[in-house]
């Protein structure tokens, strides 16, 4: 009977696993598709995140719960229905909240995240704390690192099963209505065996009504709210992003994510990007067309004798879209490839006579990689003896702005080591044109010369004279040894984040203010012996950070690979928890070595990401040595988990309640912190000493405390 | 000859703009050189009252107005841009728009920080939403922009990119110098303005390009924080005072595309005696805050084109959609083509002294 009881408790213990991890990936993706999906945004929803979980189960312990059964009953009923009324809201309120169309500064993500986590993320926390306390209570001893391993095994399996197979098959609202089925069954096996019939009764009506839902579009709903006065043709949760299709009157527009993609009927777009580029070169024959193929650039490059196209197009579903939706024609010449741009110029032996990169800012640490030193390096090596090469950054229009100028200076740096000729040309974007051979200005007499019709790049609009006049007066203001953006330095991408603050022109000493009330609380209202967690904590989710940035850079792409590498992690935390702790000696001193062994990690593994890139093109031994990574720092942090756990002599829920937010909290300080300030202002090598610093910093204070006898 | 000057010039401009923006990087100081007694202003027991605009903000010592532009120094009202321009180049006079108004000559622009509106859409908002501390700046006194347009062949001034509004003394006294030397002064605003300063200020300005944001208070709140009224009776004052006018009306999607609002605005200025002033609808592209909408699709624009010419309004064109004809101008009696442009060229003029060569019919604007 206690055994039948305890494996109840256990499947509410894994449902509330799956339900943190899916409704976590969805709700992330749901806000970055109402908001600008940079690493600041994504670094404070996911802190938002911990930070409320943390403080749920912290202050669990205050409720003092006497029907602790029924309780757990009721809490995971909420968690089951909650995710879906907050993705909701989340597409309802945008416009209504907000100027419809309009793009948010960082304190109305902050506020916005902070309330539509708040119900969810909290009960979440109080949620496991329960379930700490309750099932310790009926095993009669300290089971609290096996609640926090199953609650991870149910992240592993949901995780694994949602990034493989539900997101091809299964709309948001769809995947979430499952795992509100799966929460409320878990719910009436408990209502069932503490016989509460009513409860049991609405259970089962409520698990139906789900069930019928499942049938119903309302994704399609709430993204209409979204998107108010288009006409969504198209929709689809790709491992790439949230990818939608809208119908404005005679127009196409392509959004990934919220952001505009690109629409159809753009010329003035398409004619820059390719004619600029194409003019000057003689004879161009062989063109690689990085991104954003479909809103009509095609076209453009067809106006000239060509042999062929190479097209890189990371996310197939925009290339099944524009096939359907634009007015695209299948041409031989076009050779359409699925792969990430980087990927791809590490692998292909062709040479090209023009490379058009056709990509967005590099506003995201993703997108940097396709402005980095690195990357035009590998570049210039496919490239034909007078082959020309056209990016971009955005516009500066009238007036360049010092944010603006070193955006410019960063990339003019990064470039002018690989081409001897380099042109800017303003026009919708700020045209970086990189060639050995000789550019020109006068791109409208080479229109003319080649008797290229355009209806926006020629003669009747574009003055040579006032061109290069613009052109120079960008030059002006350009240093030319400014820093170079590279790979594990992003600095573009860390300007690009300065230069989107100050849209907004606000203060953001709060924003400082904050993160140090964060740090403060932590240590001080956070136990001495807590403390090894919370570093543990902040540890593991800037390691996990700095794994998935570097895999991205490393290996390519990262989408499918993000929920991959955290199911790995979850992995690691599972088994550190529930097995592993057991070969090391539940002591003080053990505690103190486990923190001096993340160090031990932490200054290894810049030296592992060296040999990594080194060894790039090997696609197994990369992804064979990132997983074992991230398995042996997860790892790492469930043995300290549970080491604190029992460490601590205390009632169970005040015990549980302690550690998980030590956790959380470290975790919370480490997502903001390191994946929008530390990353793009030290580098991923210095991050990784700092954390080696820091721990064995606080492993050197147990040490000493120990001896001092402070603890306990 | 004109193009060789121009070429000339620019190689001096960019000379100017690098060697003084380092100089004077930000102009911290109380009053400077830069600083002027503002025009317009009244003191109030609550602190000074600025008097130019309808924002008319209410100033305590060492406050700035919501122009960012303007600072209660003393008890007195000091506008802090005065000859201390952020942006200056020289334009085609179509791109400010003008079609009516000296066609394919060139415009030198000029801009200094700030502006009394908020638009979300600000495509100049790194100076429009910006104070002159926080932009680099040139020193070009009034004179020395008037001699700088005539050094490059320029038929005009242009105040433009931010709000010309907000640099007010400036643009007042290089126009003033400018008119005396016979060339012509373009103002380019969104009409955010009170009337007695723009009744001063029309003596010497010849041309304007005032930006209808909207028909809608609601809207104007929202997306410009502004309100309609002003700017309608912007409008009215440089008709009555013989301005040449050019309405621009940008058409972004889901906050000013609605048909029967802009059947309304079409109707007022129909009524209102604005028939013969050309009428640009603009096309949007996504911008500064406004990022999550499309650009304005073509059709939209034609159906807004034909709401305007079934309205009354006789010369009504496109903007920011290359290639096509909407930029020609039809005669609105005869139907001809008179005027064939593409870009900033004139393909085909057909009008002589300002009457269509086909019918004669009088076309308004100022030609060449």
């Amino acid at each position: 009977m206690l055994r039948q009881n305890k494996n109840k408790i256990l499947i509410s213990v894994i449902a509330m696993g799956c339900s943190s991890i899916v409704t976590q990936i969805i709700i992330l993706r749901e806000f970055l598709s109402v908001f600008y999906g940079n690493e600041l945004v994504i670094g404070i929803i996911l802190s938002n995140w911990m930070l409320i979980t943390g403080f749920g189960s912290y202050f669990e312990k205050h409720f003092k719960f006497s029907r602790k059964k029924y309780h757990i009953i009721i809490f995971q009923i909420c968690i089951a229905v909650l995710p879906l009324v907050s993705v909701f809201l989340i597409n309802y309120l945008k416009n209504i909240v907000f100027p419809a169309g309009s793009m948010n500064d960082i304190f109305d993500v902050f506020l916005s995240s902070f309330i539509i986590l708040l119900p969810y993320c909290f009960i979440n926390g109080m949620l496991f704390t329960l379930l700490c306390d309750y099932y310790s209570d009926i095993s009669k001893s300290n089971k609290i690192n096996k609640v926090y391993s199953f609650e991870s095994l149910g992240s592993i399996v949901a995780g694994l099963i949602y990034n493989l197979i539900l997101i091809f098959v299964l709309e948001s609202f769809q995947s979430l209505t499952i795992i509100c089925i799966i929460n409320l069954s878990a719910a009436l096996f408990l209502s069932v065996s503490i016989k509460k019939n009513v409860l049991s009764i609405g259970l089962i009506f409520l698990i139906l009504i789900s069930i019928v839902s499942l049938f119903f579009d309302i994704d399609k709903i709430s993204k209409g709210f979204l998107f108010s006065g288009q006409k969504i043709v198209y929709r689809k949760d790709t491992p790439f992003g949230n990818l939608i299709v809208t119908k404005l009157d005679n127009q196409i527009n392509f959004f990934e994510n919220g952001v505009l993609l690109f629409a159809t009927d753009n010329v003035i777009n398409n004619e820059e990007l390719v004619h600029y580029a194409m003019v000057q070169h003689k004879n161009p024959k062989n063109i690689l067309l990085i991104s954003g193929g479909f809103s009509g650039v095609f076209d453009e490059i067809l106006k000239y004798k060509i042999h062929k196209i190479d097209y890189l197009e990371i996310n197939p579903y925009i290339v099944d879209a524009g096939k359907k939706y634009t007015n695209f024609k299948d041409n031989p010449k076009i050779n359409i490839i699925n792969i990430d741009a980087c990927l791809f110029l590490k692998q292909t032996k062709n040479l090209y006579d023009i490379i058009l990169i056709n990509l967005p800012e590099p506003a995201t640490a993703q997108i940097n990689r396709y402005y980095t030193v690195e990357f035009f390096k590998n570049l210039k090596t496919k490239l034909s003896d007078n082959g020309v090469v056209i990016t971009g950054l955005q516009s500066v229009g009238n007036y360049i702005s010092k944010e603006a100028a070193k955006n410019n200076s960063i990339l003019y740096s990064s470039v002018k080591i690989f081409f001897k000729n380099i042109l800017i040309i303003p026009g919708q974007k700020n045209y970086f044109i990189l060639s050995d051979n000789n550019l020109t200005y006068n791109i409208p007499g080479e229109i003319k010369e080649k008797k290229i019709t355009n209806s926006y790049v020629n003669e009747f609009y574009i003055d040579t004279l006032l061109l290069k006049a613009r052109s120079e007066y960008i030059l002006s203001n350009i240093n030319k040894n400014e820093k170079q953006n590279k790979n594990f330095k992003p600095v573009l991408y860390f300007n690009e984040l300065r230069y989107w603050l100050s849209y907004f022109k606000e203060n953001y000493f709060w924003f400082f203010l904050m993160l140090l009330i964060i740090i403060i609380l932590a240590i001080t209202r956070v136990k001495f012996i807590t403390l090894g967690l919370f570093t543990a904590g902040f540890s593991s989710s800037a390691i996990e950070i700095i794994i998935l940035f570097s895999f991205q850079v490393i290996y390519g792409y990262i989408y499918q690979m993000t929920g991959i590498i955290i199911s790995i992690f979850m992995a690691g935390l599972f088994l550190g928890a529930l097995f592993l702790h057991k070969y090391v000696k539940t002591n003080i001193k053990n505690y103190a070595y486990l923190q001096f062994s993340i160090g031990v990690f932490s200054a290894v593994l810049p030296l592992v990401l060296l040999v990594l890139d080194k060894y790039s093109y090997d696609i197994i031994f990369v992804k064979t040595i990132f997983f074992l990574v991230t398995l042996i720092i997860s790892t790492i942090t469930g043995i300290i988990f549970t080491i604190t756990s029992k460490l601590q002599k205390n009632e169970y829920n005040e015990i549980a309640a302690n550690s998980y937010s030590a956790d959380l909290f470290g975790g919370a300080v480490g997502a903001l912190l390191v994946s929008a300030l530390l990353i793009p202002l030290l580098g991923i090598n210095n991050v990784c000493i700092f954390i080696s610093i820091l721990n064995f910093l606080i492993g050197i204070i147990i040490l000493m405390k120990r001896k001092r006898k402070l603890i306990y | 000859m004109a193009i060789g000057g121009l070429s000339l010039g620019l190689s001096s401009l960019k000379l100017l703009g690098r060697g003084v923006s380092k100089k004077i990087f930000g102009n911290a100081e109380k009053l400077n050189k830069w600083t002027r007694e503002a025009a317009y202003y009244v003191s109030t027991p609550r602190g000074v009252k600025c008097l130019l605009c309808p924002n008319e903000c209410i100033l305590k010592e060492n406050e700035t107005g919501l122009c960012r532009s303007r600072t209660n120094i003393n008890g007195k009202l000091y506008t802090k841009v005065y000859g201390n321009p952020c942006a200056m180049h020289i334009d085609p006079v179509e791109k400010k728009p003008l079609f009516h108004f000296l066609p394919s000559s060139k415009a030198f622009s000029i801009a200094t920080a700030g502006c009394n509106l908020a638009c979300l859409n600000c495509q100049n908002w790194e100076i429009s939403q910006s104070g002159p501390e926080n932009t680099r700046n040139y020193d070009l006194m009034p004179v020395k922009v008037v001699e700088t347009c005539e050094k490059y062949n320029c038929k005009s001034i242009a105040y433009t990119y931010s709000e010309p509004i907000t640099f007010y003394e400036y643009v007042y006294d290089t126009a003033k110098i400018a008119k005396a030397r016979n060339i012509k002064n373009i103002f380019v605003s969104a009409g955010y303005i009170n009337e007695k300063p723009l009744r001063d200020l029309c003596k010497y300005i010849d041309a304007a390009n005032i930006d209808l944001k909207s028909f809608k208070n609601s809207i104007y709140e929202n997306l410009n924080g502004a309100t309609l009224q002003p700017v309608l009776n912007c409008l009215k004052i440089l008709k009555q005072e013989k301005v040449w006018l050019e309405i621009t009306n940008l058409v972004i999607p889901s906050w000013t595309d609605d048909m029967d609002m802009i059947k309304e605005m079409c109707d007022w200025l129909y009524k209102n005696g604005f028939k013969d002033y050309p009428l640009h609808f603009s096309r949007f592209q996504p911008m500064y805050k406004l990022t999550n909408l499309p650009p304005t699709p073509l059709s939209t624009l034609e159906k807004a084109r034909d709401i305007a010419i079934n309205a009354g309004m006789r010369y009504v064109y496109i903007g920011n959609v290359p290639g096509a004809s909407y930029e020609n101008t039809y005669c609105p009696k005869c139907k001809k083509l008179i005027v064939e442009r593409r870009g900033f060229r004139i393909l085909k003029n057909n009008i002589k002294n300002g009457k269509c060569k086909f019918c004669g019919e009088k076309i308004p604007g100022v030609w060449l």
